[in-house]
């Protein structure tokens, strides 16, 4: 977790996140905004990690529980205390990934290792203070179900 | 008799007057005749006047006088014959044996016959009048014996109950002087207490007083940690704005730092920036966390401190509750002890004359005890004499019984019909043992009854099993064994007579008892035998 004055080509900036025991980092282009949690209200049959619609900034937006979608065989998230808003390259409508807590912006150079076993909206991983971080690509984490 | 004596008497006077008056008359006439022819007729006339006087005195003096003595003698020897026979009835009554004194006297005139058999039936109805007397006697102080006896018994227990209750009152009336001095003791120690009652009374409205104070502090307290619990809670609020001010500020550098990263290079120094107003929301939140578990730490002691004035205050309510409650105790107390010590010196007074009445009491038990003691010596000397008394009548009895009358209450009259039946029979021995069984069947206070020969060896003898034991009759009667030593025998032998024992203890049954013994005789009226009966005479007197 850096913030450096330079801004180097082979650096990577990402906004690293905590849901629930995860630790996730999400390219910055792709993060829009943090917020404190909005207001939520769900809908009907929708799926777990759905957890509602939210209106932020007067724009209606798809709240996601992002634990359930790191972990969809364990525990439901409960903190999401705070939302980041990220919307695709395509100028997409705009998606909230309800998280636990928000570290702030780091630069780190592309030592990343992806896993043939990792799903298409995981970038890679590497290693931070011992710990995993798990770097997302938005853009796959919202692909519809047909175009895969 | 009399009128003969007289007549005799008369005559030898007469004889005697007839010769003075012819010797008077013829000398009369002698001298006063001087012729010679007429003193000579007077000579033949006084002649024939001594010859009529001898005759006359012969006729009526000398012939009667011959007669008389002629009657004394016949007269001495009927009163010989009549002495002997009285001699000899003296003597059969000497020996007690009034049937046969009865019938020796029938020999004697008939005025002296009757006379004697009237003294003798009234000795004989005196004999067994005493006789009944005696047992009436016996029974009297065999009665007068138990009652006495246990009135001895009575007696000594009521003396040992005396002796016991006078234990226990004296021991009552140390025990009530140990109370009064107790009671003493105890009314100084509740006098001692009463002061230190007051003196505590006094101590406890000054400790009520310092609760109550202390109690007000503990409210000043608890109105002070109430304030600054409210004042934490206002710290809280504000901690809470400060941090989510932080959080608020943490966010803008958030999305600054995503807007600087957006803008390239042109945003490098505004994320610079960013980061700095990020760390030092993220400090400021620390802080704030940090200010957060302080106060958490004095708003848990604030609670504490409200916890504790508030149980400060309970513990102070109570123990101003309990202060005056025990203010109320110590004066029940006081008030206790103020009659306690009241009653104390009313103890210690009715102790002292219960120790005064025990003591006098005391005095009257012993008294009671000597009379009681003397009673029962009297009673012991009156149970002494009932034995004493009984023993006589005993002897009484026994005396009465060694006369023989024509009673069936005379044993000696039944020994002796007994030794009739046997007088043709000693030969018998079926016989023999047949008379004395049925004497011992018919009567129960016989022991044994037994026929000896005339050498004193036991020829016979029958038990009353419902008297002797069996295990004795086996070592002490046997035939053939010799009582030529006992004095019964030597009696009957020698004075040839019924004879009565003195009581004597048996050995057959431990008891005491007396013998009768009675010479057996054949036809002729010699001795063949000695028959006796052992009398028991606890079963006689029963009886």
């Amino acid at each position: 977790m850096r913030s450096d004055s330079g801004h180097p080509d082979n650096e990577d900036h990402f906004l690293l996140v905590r849901s629930g025991g995860h630790r996730c980092a999400i390219p910055v282009g792709a993060a829009k905004l943090v917020t404190k949690a909005p207001k939520v209200y769900p809908l009907p049959s929708s799926a777990l990690r759905l957890l509602g619609l939210a209106q932020v900034a007067g724009e209606p937006v798809a709240v996601v529980d992002l634990h359930a979608i790191l972990d969809p065989d364990g525990c439901p998230g409960g903190g999401h205390e705070l939302t980041v808003i990220v919307r695709t390259r395509g100028g997409g409508s705009a998606i909230g990934l309800a998280i636990d807590e928000a570290f702030g912006v780091i630069s780190v150079g592309r030592q990343w290792q992806r896993s043939t076993d990792d799903p298409g909206w995981v970038t890679g991983r590497m290693t931070m203070d011992g710990r995993t971080v798990v770097i997302l690509d938005p853009e796959q984490l919202f692909v519809p179900a047909s175009a895969d | 008799m009399q009128v003969e004596r007289r007549t005799s008497i008369l005559r030898q006077w007469l004889g005697m007057a007839i010769l003075t008056v012819v010797i008077l008359v013829g000398g009369v006439m002698l001298e006063i005749t001087s012729d010679g022819d007429k003193e000579e007729w007077y000579i033949d006339a006084w002649m024939v006047l001594g010859i009529a006087a001898l005759a006359s005195h012969l006729v009526l003096v000398s012939l009667p006088r011959v007669r008389l003595e002629r009657a004394h003698r016949e007269l001495e020897q009927r009163h010989a014959r009549q002495c002997t026979i009285l001699e000899e009835s003296l003597e059969e009554m000497r020996h007690g044996d009034l049937v046969e004194f009865l019938g020796r006297v029938d020999q004697l005139p008939e005025v002296m016959s009757e006379a004697v058999q009237a003294a003798a039936q009234a000795i004989s109805a005196l004999v067994q009048q005493i006789q009944t007397s005696s047992v009436e006697v016996a029974t009297s102080a065999g009665t007068v014996h138990a009652t006495s006896a246990e009135l001895v018994e009575g007696a000594s227990q009521q003396a040992a109950a005396v002796v016991e209750i006078t234990a226990t009152t004296e021991e009552l009336a140390r025990t009530a002087g140990q109370i009064a001095t107790s009671a003493g003791g105890q009314a100084e120690f509740v006098a001692k207490a009463q002061d230190a009652g007051n003196k505590g009374a006094i101590s406890l409205e000054g400790a009520v007083q310092g609760v109550g104070e202390l109690r007000h502090g503990i409210e000043a307290i608890a109105d002070r940690a109430d304030i600054l619990g409210k004042r934490s809670r206002e710290i809280y609020r504000v901690l809470d704005l400060i941090t989510e001010i932080a959080q608020e500020t943490h966010i803008l550098a958030l999305n600054a730092a995503i807007e600087a990263s957006a803008a390239g290079e042109h945003g490098d120094r505004f994320g610079v920036v960013a980061e700095e107003v990020r760390r030092l929301a993220e400090r400021s939140r620390e802080s704030v966390e940090s200010v957060r578990q302080l106060l958490d730490g004095f708003s848990e002691s604030i609670r504490s401190v409200v916890v504790a004035t508030e149980e400060g205050s309970k513990s102070a309510v109570q123990v101003l509750e309990q202060s005056r409650s025990t203010q109320d105790a110590i004066e029940q107390l006081r008030s206790a002890l103020a009659d306690t010590a009241g009653a104390a010196r009313e103890i210690s007074l009715a102790t002292d004359e219960q120790r005064t009445a025990s003591n006098q009491v005391v005095l009257t038990l012993r008294e009671i005890s000597e009379v009681i003691q003397r009673t029962a010596d009297s009673f012991q000397q009156f149970t002494d004499s009932a034995e004493r008394l009984s023993g006589l009548a005993l002897s009484i009895q026994l005396l009465t019984q060694s006369f023989r009358t024509d009673s069936g209450h005379s044993l000696k009259n039944q020994v002796l019909g007994w030794s009739d039946r046997l007088r043709d029979s000693t030969a018998n021995l079926e016989v023999v043992e047949g008379v004395l069984a049925e004497v011992v069947r018919n009567f129960p206070y016989i022991e044994i009854a037994y026929l000896v020969d005339t050498s004193g060896s036991m020829v016979a003898f029958e038990v009353n099993r419902t008297v002797v034991e069996d295990h004795r009759l086996k070592v002490t009667v046997s035939p053939g064994q010799a009582f030529a030593d006992r004095p019964w025998f030597q009696a009957v032998s020698r004075d040839q007579r019924t004879a009565v024992t003195p009581p004597y203890v048996s050995l057959l049954t431990d008891d005491r008892c007396f013998t009768i013994a009675a010479a057996v005789r054949n036809r002729s009226g010699a001795m063949i035998g000695i028959l006796g009966v052992d009398v028991n005479v606890r079963s006689w007197t029963s009886i």
